[in-house]
């Protein structure tokens, strides 16, 4: 599917084909002598996704709907269960040995928690130097060095360097995760939630320095987030996750100016905004999503969505489709080839929602 | 003068450490009216939940708890027994806690901890004595015919929870995190409170199931007229939810109004800074405006502004320790001496400092009247 790759494809730097990655369920003995069958969850069931070179692109979704388990999937953490990932036109789904000790240089992760990711009993200065010692990249006084700047780089006092994490605060933590990402100089970054566990204040601190170091190291990110406006704000381009599909994607400003999958909308009406007249926010999406070791049959969504419109939802599972005009916009939904009068009909979305211009987009 | 629901009134709490004292609670004064959904905002640290855990009397050695008055229906609870305070505890203030799974037992079905509450603090007409209750907790169960599981069922139907028969027999871990967060709300009603502290009842949920819940306890307030302390730290919750606000920091309260006036006039730079730090769906801007620095250290405080040292308008009074001044319109009230009548401001930069600005601020510190107080 290279005709889908957006841009030229010599500066891709991510690709992804049809990835997938299931979690055997575990058996009881009983249900083993049985025979029961084996269940597994779907975690991540079958995702495309290209990342071109200093470009980020927003993973969005419900807690639960595989955008952390596909991090770590493209990160190689997770063995994929199935499909393809390419990195600078290098299939590394299987590589092993040599290729993936360097894989693990050009790849590096963010974390959520920054106090669970950080060992307790070493220094952050003995954190930020441990890449650098593993892949054989400095010693000695170079190696010192190195750390003193990615500190300051990160906007850590150097002196602060043989404290313990826990002496530090949730957003000084998560510049230590970041100056030790950054310490091999990657290509990609996956930054899985990395300001959900911050406050306001420092949250938009951590937003700036990636941003900015983005445009100094010419980074790569796969931004996994939950916050939609945090997305929108860091993204090139959006993903949106449904129970290990991804429904929607396409260039930042397009989804949130004129989503068209059902679950995209009904998100957006879900934002929570400083600047709203105030009052009740639409509660489109009733329930919860359904449990991934047994999915709905045909559209995921088919389940909860407002906009449900037959039979086909149930049996068959829509395949990301090319929408509107926006370069690469497609999503994966069966209403999305009714005529505009059937729409206006089902059209559950008061129009004086948040995001503006839903409709005349 | 009306009275209020629930007066606070220069509220401290301090917890004694090896380093010395913590004042997480630094003199903060509020009230809460009936039927009014309260929001107090803040960052981690800021000592919100703490507020909650005080009014309380949930606060334990080595924490201290002092006030000039936490009065519930005029009534001083400070002065309450610890029996007295047992039953306005969950019958007359409820709370809902942010983890509902460490809050919910995971050992007991959700059905009988509903029950349980509604059996010691209503007339079921069942016995609650010692050994009843451990007769029901490990070996029989709470009769499914009983009143007081009826009304578990019941009040699991009000939350919104689909198929509450069965529901009820379950145990925690089989309900999703949002469900949780409804039987929570559900055993905090089984009494009849008039008063719901919910501290970040949804910081753990997705926006969707977030949408619900607060939608939930909208309705119920709506429904039972229970007045609800919303304690979060997300803005946006509070924009959509609540009545009036308080915003926290370091303990002490920067600025009180009613939710709208704070949005359209935010006056203290804290809550300005906190709405310009908020990346917003309709925005362009490359940058946010964040604010620079951390949270100082509330070990040995010291006096004045604590916001001074991260604050751009920042000036010789802020060392002076906080007092209120009127904002803008009705019932608005901001804790920062830019808005002393005696110091003069160019945009939000204070220029020139008259004689007697050290004067207004002892007179209104003397007046030591109730932040939010109706006498403006």
């Amino acid at each position: 599917m290279s005709s889908d790759a957006p841009g030229n494809s010599n500066d891709l730097l991510l690709r992804a084909q049809s990835v997938k990655k299931h979690f055997p369920v575990e058996q009881s003995l009983i249900d083993r002598l049985l025979g029961g069958e084996s269940e597994v969850v779907h975690a991540v069931d079958g995702v495309d996704l290209t990342l071109r070179e200093e470009e980020t692109v927003g993973v969005v979704g419900e807690s639960g709907c595989g955008k952390s388990t596909l991090g770590r999937t493209l990160a190689r953490l997770y063995e994929p269960t199935d499909g393809v990932i390419e990195i600078d036109g290098d299939d590394v789904t299987e590589a092993g040995g040599n290729r993936l000790q360097e894989l693990r240089k050009d790849v590096q992760v963010i974390f959520q928690d920054p106090l669970s990711s950080l060992n307790p009993r070493k220094t952050v200065g003995e954190i930020v130097a441990r890449p650098l010692e593993a892949h054989d990249i400095a010693t000695g006084d170079q190696k010192d060095e190195r750390v003193d700047e990615l500190f300051r780089e990160v906007g850590l006092d150097p002196a602060t360097r043989d404290r313990y994490p826990h002496e530090f605060s949730g957003g000084q933590r998560q510049r230590v995760g970041i100056a030790r990402a950054l310490a091999v100089e990657p290509k990609l970054v996956i930054a899985d939630e990395p300001v959900s566990a911050l406050d306001v204040s420092v949250q938009a601190q951590i937003i700036n320095l990636m941003k900015r170091l983005q445009q100094e190291y010419g980074l790569s990110y796969v931004f996994i987030a939950h916050d939609l406006s945090v997305v929108k704000h860091v993204s090139d381009r959006v993903a949106v996750m449904y129970l290990g599909k991804v429904v929607e994607q396409g260039p930042t400003d397009t989804i949130f100016r004129n989503p068209q999958h059902p679950y995209t909308k009904s998100l957006l009406h879900a934002i929570p905004s400083v600047e709203s007249a105030g009052g009740r926010r639409e509660t489109l999406l009733q329930g919860n999503p359904p449990s991934p070791i047994d999915p709905p049959s045909g559209c995921p969504f088919h389940t909860r969505c407002p906009e449900y419109i037959g039979d086909t939802c149930e049996n068959e599972v829509p395949e990301l489709e090319a929408v509107g005009d926006a370069d690469g916009h497609r999503a994966a939904c069966y209403w999305l080839d009714r005529t505009t009068e059937e729409r206006a009909e089902q059209d559950p979305y008061p129009s004086s929602g948040l995001v503006s211009g839903t409709d005349d987009g | 003068m009306s009275e209020s629901l629930l007066e606070v009134e220069n509220l401290h709490t301090t917890f004694g450490t090896e380093r010395g004292d913590v004042h997480a609670v630094d003199g903060i004064s509020f009230r809460v009216e009936e039927g009014e959904v309260f929001g107090i905002v803040g960052e981690s640290g800021s000592g919100k939940s703490v507020t909650a855990l005080s009014i309380m009397g949930l606060v334990d050695a080595p924490g201290r708890v002092d006030a000039d008055a936490i009065r519930y229906r005029g009534e001083n609870l400070l002065d309450a027994s610890e029996n007295e305070m047992q039953s306005i505890r969950g019958g007359e203030i409820a709370m809902i806690f942010q983890d509902p799974m460490s809050s919910l037992n995971p050992v007991m079905t959700v059905g009988e901890q509903i029950a349980e509450v509604a059996r010691h603090h209503g007339d079921y007409g069942e016995s609650t004595d010692f050994l009843s209750e451990m007769k029901r907790k490990y070996v029989t169960g709470t009769a499914t015919g009983s009143r007081s599981w009826q009304r578990a069922v019941e009040l699991l139907d009000t939350v919104g929870i689909p198929d509450p028969e069965q529901r009820a027999q379950e145990y925690p871990h089989q309900l999703s995190g949002g469900m949780k967060q409804r039987v929570m709300i559900a055993q905090a009603l089984a009494a009849e409170p008039s008063v719901i502290v919910a501290d970040e009842p949804t910081t753990a949920l997705d926006v969707t199931i977030e949408a619900q819940i607060l939608d939930e306890l909208l309705s119920l307030r709506d429904e039972f007229g229970v007045s609800v302390v919303l304690i979060t730290h997300d803005l946006a919750v509070v924009r959509e939810t609540c009545d009036r606000v308080a915003v926290m920091y370091a303990g002490e309260l920067m600025e009180t109004a009613p939710t709208r006036t704070l949005f359209e006039h935010p006056s203290h730079p804290y809550t300005n800074g906190l709405l310009k730090s908020i990346p917003k769906v309709n925005d362009d801007r490359e940058w946010l405006d964040s604010i620079e620095g951390n949270v100082p250290d509330l070990i040995d405080k010291p006096a004045g502004c604590p916001f001074r040292d991260r604050c751009d308008s920042a000036f010789e009074l802020c060392q002076k320790p906080l007092v209120s001044y009127p904002g803008e319109g009705v019932d608005h009230e901001v804790r920062c001496h830019l808005y002393n009548d005696a110091v003069e401001v160019d945009g939000d930069e204070a220029v020139a400092v008259a004689d007697d600005a050290t004067e207004i601020i002892e007179q209104r510190s003397d007046a030591g009247r109730p932040v939010g107080g109706e006498s403006l």
